[in-house]
């Protein structure tokens, strides 16, 4: 980046592209030292057990709902459209197939990891934020309580451990969904659509001969989209600053920046999986 | 761990959330597995096919329609490995155990298309009874598929008769109705339909007055017997006639009775026999005439010196000409 000849604004500070440039590298920087010491302090003692399981129930059980609802419209609508043009062609019988796989593949991880960011995200990233703000994680340092091991980890594995589970319920229900249209409105045999989902999980194929690729690649993704939705919320609201203000920003910023990290995430994993196990 | 409190609400919703997933996770398995046939006992075939088209392992085996197993891999066959020409691809068949009875030396493979999408899949056709079974690892025959594009090409030169055929035909059709050449008139033009019309009208009136009987030659033919009657009453003359001549009356009844006409004419034959006999022996004026050349000959010199003579005088008149001289 060459320093451009007249400059506008404050002459003292840097340029705006290099100074965002650089906050960004900061930030990045920040992102994965957290990540780092989060990922030292998982294996190795102390190890807040209740902590861990008062944030699987924060993230796992509390999003119960909101995930069943997202899965079980997902599948009903998505039967329903694909059923408008299908019937055109006499197909509603793929609708099965059509449902099964992209939910299992695609649909169930990616909505279910964005509807427990919205919902478990931001309510890490407000409780941290203000947990900073009212200097509770200073005080957590004084008494020689490492906040990362006490706060970052528990949340970090709630969220890596949950998020396969509600991604597996959203699938169920999400299928189901689709079968309620399918019989309710498409008149096919539940028999028949049930079938068909299990015949297009089956033909992409199998790992260790019985496990079908597509659950691989429809839990590996939540695993790590948990992880996202966890580190960014820890992260954005352990840098709060500027009271209750403050703890709002840094919720939105970690609803934001987590849904568009999943999703960024979620292509390139896909590509990795696709090469991994189909190919 | 060591609890000092009893258990907590939270632990608890947890840990049936997490069972709840985890069988819903092991039902899916279990199922996806059911449909792929991944828990039932299978064994390998091979076979060998001169083209995969498009087939992929994960592809359905059927036998009889019935999905059986699947495709568990398909291989090229390197050219120096080949045992025969047309297999380029080996493709190893895992089909469940339970079926294997079907299964014979003279069951048949080969690749179907099926459903909207023309997914690829193996079609195995039941072997008959007396033919001895196949166990793993055999190689089952195959068959090739119809080649759609041979097909294809095939038709389309019928097609194109078909099309000529059908402009033949229109035109022909437009031409006929257009009132043109004989089946179009036929069609089209009422005037011989009229004049059947007419035809029907006149002979129809025609008959009546045969039938009616009022004159004309075809109505008398009908209707009056004076014909046969004169033509009995000529027969019975006839009869009479030839009686007559049978019994030798007149001048037939004597050339058909007599020999005296027959003998005169015989003997007047014998005798010109005899004249022309001694003409050709040269006897007599006649014979010396006709068999020898001395009067030809004679004849011929005498025209010879005549021509010459004439030739002479048409030349030269003057010399035949006495000069006259009056005074």
């Amino acid at each position: 980046m060459s320093k451009q000849p007249h400059q506008r604004g404050r002459p003292r500070e840097d340029g705006w592209i290099l100074a965002s440039l650089k906050s960004a590298a900061v930030r990045t920087d920040e992102y994965f030292t957290l990540l780092w010491r989060s990922l030292r302090a998982t294996f190795s003692r102390p190890f807040y057990v209740d902590d861990l399981f008062q944030q699987m129930d924060t993230v796992g059980v509390a999003s119960l709902w909101i995930v069943i609802l997202t899965g079980l419209f997902t599948g009903m609508v998505l039967a329903l459209q694909s059923a408008v043009e299908m019937e055109r062609f006499g197909a509603t019988i793929y609708i099965g197939r059509l449902v099964g796989a992209t939910t299992v593949r695609e649909l169930g991880p990616v909505l279910t990891a964005l509807m427990v960011t919205g919902r478990a995200g931001s309510g890490m990233a407000a409780q941290l934020g203000s947990m900073e703000v009212t200097e509770q994680v200073d005080a957590l340092e004084t008494m020689g309580v490492n906040p990362i091991r006490r706060l970052v980890v528990p949340r970090l594995l709630a969220g890596v451990i949950m998020m396969p589970i509600l991604t597996v319920i959203t699938d169920l229900v999400s299928i189901v969904g689709g079968l309620l249209i399918a019989v309710v409105k498409l008149d096919l045999s539940a028999t028949l659509y049930l079938r068909s989902v299990w015949a297009t999980l089956q033909q992409t194929g199998f790992i260790f001969r019985y496990i079908p690729i597509d659950f691989v690649q429809g839990l590996v993704k939540p695993v790590a989209f948990g992880g996202i939705m966890a580190l960014t919320a820890c992260y954005y609201g352990l840098r709060t600053r500027g009271g209750t203000e403050g703890v709002g920003r840094s919720a939105t910023k970690a609803v934001v920046t987590s849904s568009v990290l999943i999703l960024a995430t979620d292509y390139f994993l896909t590509q990795v999986l696709i090469t991994l196990l189909v190919e | 761990m060591r609890r000092s409190s009893p258990l907590t609400w939270e632990e608890a919703r947890v840990g049936l959330l997490i069972m709840a997933a985890l069988a819903a996770l092991a039902g899916g398995v279990f199922f996806v597995g059911s449909a792929g046939h991944v828990f039932g006992e299978r064994f390998r075939l091979v076979t060998l096919m001169n083209s995969a088209s498009g087939l992929a392992p994960g592809a359905s085996v059927q036998l009889a329609g019935q999905n059986v197993g699947q495709v568990a891999r398909v291989e090229l066959i390197p050219p120096e490995a080949r045992s025969n020409e047309g297999e380029a691809v080996a493709v190893t068949l895992a089909v469940n155990r339970n079926v294997a009875s079907q299964i014979r030396t003279d069951s048949r493979a080969h690749i179907q298309t099926q459903g909207l999408l023309g997914d690829r899949l193996i079609n195995i056709s039941p072997g008959s009874p007396d033919a001895p079974r196949l166990s793993a690892g055999d190689t089952l025959t195959s068959v090739e598929p119809l080649d759609y594009q041979q097909v294809l090409n095939e038709a389309s030169g019928a097609v194109s008769n078909l099309t000529t055929i059908t402009r033949d035909l229109s035109s022909l059709t437009e031409r006929i109705a257009r009132g043109e050449g004989t089946a179009g008139r036929l069609l089209l033009d009422p005037t011989l339909y009229r004049r059947m019309v007419s035809l029907s009208g006149s002979l129809d009136s025609t008959l009546t007055a045969v039938n009616r009987g009022d004159g004309g030659t075809l109505s008398r033919l009908l209707h009056d017997d004076e014909l046969y009657s004169r033509m009995v009453a000529s027969a019975a003359s006839l009869d009479t006639i030839t009686a007559r001549v049978s019994e030798g009356e007149g001048s037939l009844g004597r050339m058909v009775a007599s020999d005296s006409l027959y003998r005169s004419v015989s003997g007047a034959a014998g005798r010109a026999d005899s004249l022309l006999q001694r003409i050709l022996a040269g006897e007599g004026t006649a014979g010396r005439m006709v068999t020898q050349d001395s009067m030809y000959d004679e004849l011929l010199r005498t025209l010879v010196d005549l021509n010459a003579t004439l030739e002479e005088m048409r030349q030269n008149p003057r010399r035949f000409i006495p000069p006259v001289s009056v005074f």
